[in-house]
């Protein structure tokens, strides 16, 4: 899968260090003791805007999904698509993902997922979501 | 006080070159004032909204050399704009704040010799940060998430691909009867399916159009709007609702809309219910915006959208004509102002082949967002309470 080049941003790098260590690693405010996505900007329930990194379980469940076609390459041939998806992360936040080692008939609302990481040559490691199991 | 519309300009739109967005913006002012049959020394008022260029803004008075102005604003509620505009409008002439008030937007995404789908294209081969790893893994597109939204109410609720093509070739039906539409071949449900994926369970034609061009109104009083060269259009009522659905489990993202709030708020204000709608223009970016806002207004129950489309009460002559112009997906992109233009057109009745049947309440609706920000109007011919 060729995705370009990941680089860190200065302001998500704890989530890379996570996906360099097979960890997925997402939002927690302390306070209110709920989770979010890797880019919320604060806790909308108490207005926390310090919010911590946490250790998420990996485990989630398929929200909604589409398949995205790359347009076909001269020789009529069509790269597989992308099943790119919204899943529900075990502690409640959704994150958008990509989906790996599914096709479209295999996809149903809360089929259950598992977070696992890509570690390429160059650039930042990233998390995908495999079905469960 | 209440306010009505009093001039409406469009430029050519399309594929429409060598006009900045501030000159095609200048442009459909005086088109529209002209309309009015007001000069440009009459506006005390100006509300500018542009698309994704930036421009223009509200240097845009100085182009037009308006002076004396009593209300400036750049506004900007990305899709739901053009009815919070027209509302803005309405209650700065009820207040006092101004008499005579132009509402453009202008756009002009399109270069020549450059696809459509191009136009809004981002893609790099780097990308920073967590942001940039959704970016990088395919979710880069609005398509996607208007897609996502899609396949959730599929999920959902059993909707159809080919419910969504029914409201594609409700749509096409129409645009074929407006000679300011860009694309008036007939299609079929067929045609539909076979077009191809931009992202499923979207195909190219369940996607608006891209265009150039612009559209302003004159938005003034109801009174002097009846001295002036054309009927008037009156305004009975105006919403906004914005969800804020979170990202987060019990969250309705995809399947409910602001329709639902803003149209309420729109429905009491006009003293009317949705079976008093005559005909609905709706912002239809995708033929799926289409479906979900029927359902949150109230023409149908939630989960029947799908159903209601395939019924044909949205083509010419079904119960609820829909998008009577060809709206977004068929005749021209100009964000708000697609729906908003084409119900001015209806409520004088000036809608020739296309004209619906009955046009005494017209709903009118902006959505901007993924789906996230909504804005309503109701208008008619007569005046409210009449």
């Amino acid at each position: 899968m060729d995705i370009g080049v990941l680089r860190r941003d200065g302001r998500t790098d704890p989530f890379f260090d996570g996906t360099a260590a097979g960890r997925l690693v997402i939002r927690r405010c302390e306070a209110c003791e709920r989770w979010y996505a890797p880019d919320a900007g604060g806790c909308p329930e108490c207005g926390e805007e310090d919010l911590a990194w946490a250790d998420a379980s990996g485990e989630a469940t398929l929200v909604t999904w589409t398949a995205v076609h790359g347009r076909p390459a001269e020789d009529g041939t069509a790269p597989p698509p992308a099943h790119l998806a919204l899943v529900e992360l075990a502690e409640g936040p959704w994150m958008y993902a990509r989906l790996d080692g599914v096709s479209g008939g295999d996809l149903r609302e809360g089929l259950p997922l598992r977070a696992c990481f890509e570690h390429p040559d160059e650039g930042e490691s990233y998390v995908l979501f495999r079905p469960a199991g | 006080m209440s306010a009505a519309i009093a001039g409406l300009g469009m430029t050519e739109l399309g594929r429409v070159y060598g006009r900045s967005p501030r000159r095609l913006a200048a442009d459909a002012v005086r088109l529209a004032a002209a309309d009015a049959g007001l000069g440009l020394s009459d506006l005390d008022g100006l509300l500018v909204s542009h698309g994704m260029g930036g421009s223009p803004g509200i240097e845009l008075a100085g182009t037009l050399g308006l002076r004396d102005l009593r209300l400036l604003t750049q506004m900007n509620a990305f899709g739901a704009t053009a009815g919070a505009m027209v509302a803005h409008a309405a209650m700065a002439v009820a207040s006092g704040t101004a008499t005579t008030v132009a509402c453009v937007f202008a756009d002009a995404p399109l270069k020549p010799k450059q696809s459509a789908g191009s136009a809004y294209d981002r893609s790099a081969r780097e990308w920073y940060g967590y942001g940039g790893m959704t970016a990088a893994l395919g979710l880069r597109s609005v398509n996607s998430f208007y897609a996502l939204a899609a396949r959730r109410h599929m999920s959902r609720y059993g909707t159809t691909s080919e419910q969504l093509g029914a409201i594609a070739v409700s749509t096409r039906e129409w645009a074929a009867r407006n000679p300011l539409a860009q694309m008036r071949e007939p299609i079929t449900i067929a045609d539909h399916q076979a077009s191809r994926w931009v992202s499923e369970p979207l195909h190219l034609l369940d996607c608006c159009l891209v265009s150039n061009g612009a559209i302003a109104v004159i938005v003034t009083s109801a009174d002097r709007a009846r001295d002036l060269a054309r009927p008037p259009v009156h305004l009975w009522g105006w919403g906004q609702g914005h969800p804020g659905h979170r990202r987060e489990r019990g969250s309705g993202f995809g399947l409910t809309t602001g329709a639902a709030s803003s149209g309420a708020t729109a429905m009491k204000m006009a003293g009317i219910t949705p079976s008093d709608v005559d005909v609905c223009e709706l912002y239809d970016c995708y033929t799926y915006t289409v479906l979900v806002s029927l359902e949150d207004y109230g023409f149908c129950a939630k989960g029947e959208g799908g159903a209601f489309a395939a019924s044909g009460a949205l083509g010419p002559g079904g119960s609820l004509p829909t998008n009577t112009g060809g709206g977004q997906l068929s005749a021209y992109y100009m964000w708000g102002f697609t729906p908003l233009s084409e119900a001015v057109i209806q409520a004088r009745g000036d809608g020739g082949e296309r004209q619906a049947p009955r046009s005494d309440v017209v709903l009118v609706s902006g959505n901007g967002g993924i789906l996230d920000h909504h804005s309503t109007l109701i208008v008619s011919p007569h005046p409210k309470g009449a």
